[in-house]
C-alpha cells in the first residue's frame, strides 16, 4: 500500500505516509493534532483538498460517492469508538449483516459469523443484542463483524477508550492475535497508552503534521 | 432484501412510543376521515329524502311546455295510459295527480300571489308525507263546500283561521280570469316557511270544475322503492310517452342539487385540509426521529452500506408502519360506521333548531365503498408520501457530520 | 430572568428542531382557518345578499306592518321623516324608502304572481349596488315610468325590454290597482325566489298605482358602518315610538335562514373537530420525538444539580415561546393566504358552476375574510399546542436520570 497525502487546509499539512500491509500501528496525538482526519482520510469518509488517498494503486479520494461505499463495503474495516453496532441485531446478525451487504451466500455467512465471534470469545452470546452486552463484548463483535468482510486493513479509531482495564485488554489481545496469525492489518487512532504499547510502528502527529514515525522491530 | 425488512420491521417495535404514536396518527385520521364523511353524508341525505318524502318525490310527470308556460292548457295528454303504465314498474310504490295553476289569494287583509295546488287527497297520501304537516283541522275533508288549506306563515300574514273564506283567482282554460271563495279547513306548518307562504291546496276536482274542465292533470308525482330507481325510471318514461316530460328530483330541484353538489365539494375539500393536516404531522415526527438517528445511519454508511439500501430500510420502515396504520385504521373505521348506521349519530344538543326545521337530530352516517376507498388511498399516499420525505433526507448524511465515531 | 434568557436561547439552539415545531403550528392555523373560512363563506354571501337585496341592515315599519303586512300599514314618508332620521341618528349612510305588494303580473296571454317593489333607484343602488345587475335594457330614473322585472319572471312571462307588463292587484284601502307599464330593462336578482317573480317599479309611479301617495311600508336603512346595526336601531326605537314606528335589525327580520345556517354549522363544528384531533396528534408525534432526543441533555442537567421543578419551568417558557412565534406567524400566513383567495377566488366549473349560475350566484367558492377567525383559530391551536406540550415537562419531572443518561 502507497498512500501519499497533501492537506493543507486545516487539519493536515503536508502529509506524506504509506502502510503496508500486516502492520499494527497506532497513530498518536492530542486533540486538533489531525490524527482522526487523517484516519478519516485513510477510511474514505474524508478526501484531501490536494494529494490522492491510493490503496493498492486505486486513488480512492478521486472515487464517486457510490463507488466509494462499495469500496469501503469491500476493501475496509471500521470499528468506531461507540455506536458500532445495529441495536435492533444480535451479535450473529452484526456480524453476518456487512457479509449479507457483500451478497455472499447465506450457508456461507452463518457459519462464517459464527466461527468468528468464536474466535474473539463470543461463542456463548450469539443471540443477544447489543443491549445486553457490556461495552467490551461490543467493541469484539464490532471486530468480528470487521473481519467478517475480509478488509485489506481494519481502522479503529479509539476502540478501547470506554472499556475497562480487563476488557481492554482482552481486545487488544484478539486484534493482535488476528494480526500476528492471520496477517490483519490494524491501523488506530489513540490516547490510550496500552494500545501505543502493544503498536509495532507509532505515528506521532503533531498541529497536523508528522512528527515521528518509529517503527519498532520486534 | 429480507435483512433490510427485518432491521425495518424491528426498528418499528424498538422505538414503541414513537411508533405508536404514528400508528395512532394514521389509525386516527383515517377513522376521522371515515367518520366525519358519513356522518356529513348522512346530515345531506336526510335533508334530500326530508325533501323527497314529503314534497317533491323521486320523480314528476309534466307537459313539457308547463315547468316554463305554466298555461292551463299544459295538460298530461295520456293520464290513464301512464296509470297503468306506472302499475307495471315494480320500482313504483305510488303516484298522484295535482292540478296546478299560479294566482292570486284575496283575504280581508290583503292579497297575495300564490301557487294553487289541486290534489286527491288520498292519493297524495300515498305518495308524499306531507299530511303530516297539519297542525290545525283537516286535510281537505269533504264536510265544506270547496275547502282550501293554506301555511301557518300564510295565514299569520293575512290573520286568517278556520273557517274563514278567502278567494282564489286564476286563469282558466278559456283564457278568462276566474274568482272563486274558498273556505279554510286545515293549516299546515312544513319545514320551509317559504312553501308556507306561497303555496295552499284545494280539491282536484274543485280546481278543475273552475279551470273548465274535468280530470285535468298538470302533475305527476310518482314514490319510488328507492331515490336511486329516479333516472332508470325517468327514462323509462320519457321513451314510453311522447308527449311528456317526466324529471328526476334532481332536475326538479336544482336548488337542492346544487347544494347536494357545493357540499359534497367542499366535504372533498375539507378532507384534503384534513389529509394535509395529517401528512405534516406525520412528516415532522418522522424528521424529528431521523435527525435522532444520524449516527446509526451515518455508521451504516461508513461500514458501507449503500445509500440505495439505506433508502429502502427508512422507506420501508414508513411502508410498514403505513400499512399497519391503514389496515387498523380502516378495520377500526368500518365498525364504527356498522355500529353508526343502525344506531346513528345523536345530534340532540344541537337539536331545537332542527326540530324546528321538521329533521330528525339523529343522523345516520353512509358511506359507499367508493369514499371507502378513496379515503384510504389518500391517506396511505398521504402517510407514504410525508415518509418519503425524510428518506430523501436520510440518504443525503454524511457519514462524518452524523457518526460521532470517528470525530 | 435568567430563565427567560436561558429558554429563548435554548429555542436557537438547536434551529432545525425549532423551525421543524414552528412549521408545524403555523401548517395547524393555515388549515384551520382555511377551513373555518371556507364554512362560513356562503353563509356571510347568503346573508350579505339577504341583507343588501331584501330586509336592510335596519328596517324601520309602521308598528302594525308585522303583524299585518297590507298596504293599509304603511305609513308616510316626507322629506321632514326623512331629515329627523338622520338627526336622531347622524350615522346613517343611506335611507331607503320601498313600498311592497303582491299584484298578478302578465304578458296578454298569461299572468304570474309577482312582489312589486317601488323603490328609489339611486337610493336603493346605494344599498345593493342594483343598475349592475342590470342584464338587459337599463334601470329607470327616479321620474320615469317604467318597470324593470327579473330575469325568471321574464323568461316565464316571456317579456323582454320594450314590452309592456301587465299588474293587476289591490291597492290601500281595497282601491282596484291596474297599470300597464314599458320594461326598461331586465335584472339578474341574487336571491332565487326573487329572480323569478319580482318587478320594480319607480317609487312615485309605485305609490301612484297603489293608492298610497307619500306612503311606504318599509325603510331599509344602511349604517357608515355595519356593526353599528344594533345600537343604531335601539337609538331610534327610543325616538320614533311616537310616529308609531319601530326599527328591526336584520336577524329579527329572517330567524329562519339564520336557523338554517346554524344547522349547517353543527356539519362545519364537527369537521373542525376532526382536524382539531388531527393536529393534536401531529404536534404530539413532534414533541414525543424531540422529548425522546432531549432526554440526555435533561439527564445531564438533573444530574449536576438542576432541580426538575426549574427545568420544568424552563421547558414550560420553550414551549410558550415556540407556541406563541408559531401562532403570531401562522396567523399572519394565513391572513396572506385568504387574502389572495379574496382577490382570486376559487373558480368553479363543469356542473356545479352551471347550477350556482342558474341560482343567481357567481361561480365562485366564497370564503369569508371576516377579522375574527384569523384570531379564533390561532387561540384554540395555541391551546392545544400548550396541551400537547405538557409532555415533555411531565416526563421531565418523573424522569429516571440513569436511564436518560442512556440515550
Amino acid at each position: 500500500m502507497y498512500n501519499p497525502d497533501t492537506v493543507p487546509v486545516h487539519a493536515l499539512k503536508d502529509v506524506h505516509v504509506s502502510f503496508e500491509k500486516g502492520e499494527f500501528t497506532s497513530i498518536v496525538g492530542p486533540s486538533g493534532s489531525g490524527k482522526t482526519t487523517l484516519l478519516n482520510m485513510l477510511g474514505g469518509l474524508d478526501k484531501p483538498t490536494s494529494g490522492s488517498v491510493e490503496i493498492d494503486g486505486m486513488d480512492i479520494s478521486k472515487l464517486k460517492d457510490s463507488a466509494l461505499i462499495d469500496f469501503r463495503l469491500k476493501h475496509i474495516g471500521f470499528v468506531f469508538q461507540h455506536y458500532n453496532l445495529i441495536p435492533v441485531f444480535t451479535a450473529l446478525e452484526n456480524v453476518a449483516f456487512i457479509m449479507l451487504l457483500q451478497n455472499r451466500p447465506k450457508e456461507e455467512m452463518n457459519a462464517r459469523a459464527t466461527s468468528l465471534l468464536e474466535m474473539v470469545g463470543l461463542g456463548e452470546r450469539l443471540e443477544a443484542r447489543p443491549a445486553q452486552m457490556s461495552g467490551g463484548q461490543q467493541q469484539r463483535v464490532a471486530v468480528a463483524r470487521a473481519l467478517a468482510s475480509e478488509p485489506k486493513f481494519i481502522l479503529a479509531d479509539e476502540p478501547t477508550a470506554n472499556l475497562d482495564s480487563e476488557s481492554a485488554m482482552n481486545l487488544l489481545d484478539i486484534m493482535e492475535k488476528m494480526n500476528r496469525e492471520q496477517d490483519v492489518t490494524f491501523i488506530f487512532s489513540t490516547h490510550d497508552q496500552r494500545v501505543i504499547d502493544r503498536a509495532k510502528r507509532v505515528i506521532k502527529m503533531v498541529d497536523g503534521s508528522i512528527a515521528e514515525d518509529v517503527t519498532i522491530q520486534a | 432484501m429480507k435483512m433490510i425488512f427485518t432491521i425495518a420491521w424491528r426498528n418499528i417495535w424498538r422505538r414503541p412510543a414513537r411508533s405508536g404514536v404514528l400508528l395512532a396518527s394514521i389509525i386516527i385520521g383515517l377513522w376521522a376521515g371515515v367518520v366525519a364523511v358519513g356522518t356529513m353524508n348522512g346530515m345531506m341525505n336526510q335533508r334530500v329524502n326530508y325533501l323527497i318524502d314529503s314534497e317533491i318525490t323521486h320523480l314528476q310527470i309534466h307537459h313539457p311546455e308547463f315547468l316554463t308556460e305554466r298555461r292551463p292548457s299544459d295538460m298530461i295528454p295520456n293520464v290513464e295510459e301512464i296509470r297503468a303504465f306506472l302499475r307495471t314498474q315494480p320500482e313504483v310504490v305510488s303516484y298522484s295527480t295535482r292540478s296546478l295553476s299560479d294566482g292570486m289569494l284575496q283575504s280581508a287583509v290583503k292579497a297575495s300571489g300564490v301557487r294553487i295546488r289541486g290534489i286527491d287527497p288520498e292519493l297524495e297520501q300515498q305518495t308524499t308525507t306531507f299530511y303530516r304537516n297539519m297542525v290545525e283541522g283537516e286535510y281537505l275533508s269533504d264536510t265544506f263546500r270547496n275547502p282550501v288549506i293554506v301555511g301557518q306563515a300564510m295565514a299569520n300574514d293575512h290573520h286568517l283561521r278556520l273557517g274563514d273564506r278567502i278567494v282564489l283567482t286564476f286563469e282558466g282554460l278559456n283564457g278568462q280570469l276566474t274568482s272563486t271563495a274558498f273556505n279554510i279547513v286545515g293549516i299546515f306548518r312544513s319545514a320551509s316557511s317559504d312553501f308556507d307562504t306561497f303555496n295552499v291546496f284545494v280539491h282536484s276536482d274543485d280546481m278543475n270544475r273552475y279551470l273548465g274542465a274535468e280530470g285535468i292533470v298538470h302533475e305527476m308525482a310518482v314514490l319510488l322503492t328507492h331515490a336511486d330507481f329516479s333516472s332508470e325510471v325517468t327514462t323509462r318514461l320519457n321513451e314510453q310517452f311522447s308527449g311528456i316530460e317526466a324529471q328526476t328530483w334532481q332536475e326538479l330541484s336544482p336548488e337542492l342539487s346544487t347544494i347536494v353538489e357545493l357540499s359534497g365539494l367542499m366535504l372533498f375539500i375539507i378532507t384534503l385540509v384534513i389529509m394535509a393536516a395529517l401528512a405534516f404531522g406525520i412528516l415532522n415526527t418522522m424528521l424529528m426521529a431521523l435527525f435522532e438517528r444520524m449516527r446509526e445511519i451515518g455508521m451504516l454508511i461508513s461500514i458501507g452500506m449503500s445509500r440505495k439500501k439505506v433508502f429502502s430500510m427508512i422507506l420501508l420502515e414508513s411502508l410498514l408502519l403505513t400499512l399497519v396504520g391503514a389496515l387498523l385504521g380502516l378495520l377500526l373505521a368500518w365498525l364504527s360506521i356498522s355500529y353508526l348506521s343502525v344506531n346513528g349519530v345523536n345530534f340532540g344538543m344541537f337539536a331545537e333548531g332542527i326540530a324546528e326545521l321538521g329533521w330528525d337530530h339523529i343522523v345516520f352516517p353512509v358511506l359507499t365503498s367508493a369514499e371507502y376507498v378513496s379515503i384510504l388511498v389518500l391517506v396511505a399516499s398521504v402517510s407514504l408520501l410525508s415518509a418519503v420525505y425524510p428518506a430523501f433526507k436520510a440518504i443525503r448524511i454524511h457519514p462524518l457530520e452524523a457518526s460521532k465515531g470517528l470525530t | 430572568m435568567m430563565f427567560l434568557k436561558l429558554a429563548w436561547r435554548n429555542i436557537w439552539r438547536n434551529k432545525r428542531r425549532t423551525m421543524i415545531t414552528v412549521s408545524a403550528i403555523i401548517f395547524a392555523v393555515l388549515a384551520a382557518v382555511f377551513m373555518q373560512s371556507m364554512n362560513r363563506g356562503s353563509h356571510e354571501m347568503m346573508i350579505d345578499n339577504m341583507v343588501r337585496f331584501h330586509t336592510g341592515y335596519v328596517q324601520i315599519q309602521d308598528f302594525r306592518y308585522q303583524e299585518e303586512s297590507s298596504l293599509d300599514n304603511a305609513f308616510l314618508f316626507t322629506e321632514d321623516l326623512r331629515e329627523k332620521l338622520q338627526h336622531i341618528e347622524p350615522r346613517l349612510e343611506g335611507v331607503i324608502p320601498r313600498i311592497e305588494t303582491y299584484m298578478l303580473a302578465g304578458n296578454d296571454h298569461a299572468t304570474r304572481g309577482a312582489m312589486v317593489l317601488g323603490i328609489d333607484p339611486d337610493k336603493e343602488h346605494l344599498l345593493n349596488g342594483i343598475r349592475n345587475h342590470v342584464s338587459q335594457g337599463r334601470f329607470f330614473e327616479a321620474d320615469e315610468q317604467k318597470a324593470v322585472i327579473t330575469e325568471g319572471l321574464a323568461r316565464r312571462l316571456e317579456l323582454q325590454v320594450g314590452d309592456y307588463l301587465l299588474l293587476l292587484g289591490q291597492g290601500r284601502f281595497g282601491m282596484s290597482a291596474n297599470a300597464l307599464v314599458e320594461i326598461s330593462g331586465i335584472v339578474r336578482h341574487p336571491i332565487r325566489e326573487m329572480n323569478l317573480q319580482t318587478v320594480f317599479l319607480p317609487l312615485q309611479e309605485a305609490q301612484f298605482i297603489l293608492s298610497a301617495e307619500e306612503h311606504v311600508t318599509a325603510l331599509l336603512l344602511l349604517p357608515e358602518r355595519e356593526r353599528h346595526a344594533t345600537r343604531i336601531a335601539s337609538v331610534l326605537n327610543n325616538k320614533v315610538q311616537d310616529d308609531e314606528l319601530i326599527a328591526y335589525v336584520w336577524p329579527e327580520l329572517i330567524p329562519e335562514l339564520l336557523q338554517l345556517l346554524e344547522f349547517d354549522l353543527v356539519g362545519a363544528y364537527f369537521m373542525s373537530a376532526v382536524l382539531y384531533l388531527v393536529i393534536g396528534f401531529g404536534f404530539f408525534g413532534t414533541v414525543l420525538t424531540m422529548t425522546l432526543e432531549r432526554l440526555h441533555e435533561f439527564g445531564v442537567l438533573i444530574s449536576v444539580g438542576m432541580k426538575r421543578s426549574k427545568l420544568a419551568i424552563i421547558l414550560f417558557l420553550e414551549t410558550i415561546f415556540i407556541s406563541v412565534i408559531g401562532v403570531i406567524l401562522g396567523i399572519l400566513c394565513s391572513y396572506l393566504l385568504i387574502l389572495y383567495f379574496h382577490i382570486n377566488p376559487i373558480e368553479l366549473t363543469g356542473d356545479i358552476a352551471e347550477m350556482i349560475v342558474e341560482m343567481g350566484w357567481e361561480p365562485y367558492l366564497p370564503m369569508s375574510f371576516a377579522a375574527d377567525q384569523f384570531y379564533t383559530q390561532g387561540f384554540i391551536v395555541f391551546i392545544i399546542a400548550m396541551i400537547v406540550f405538557l409532555f415533555p415537562m411531565l416526563k421531565v419531572m418523573k424522569l429516571n436520570v440513569l436511564e436518560a443518561m442512556r440515550y
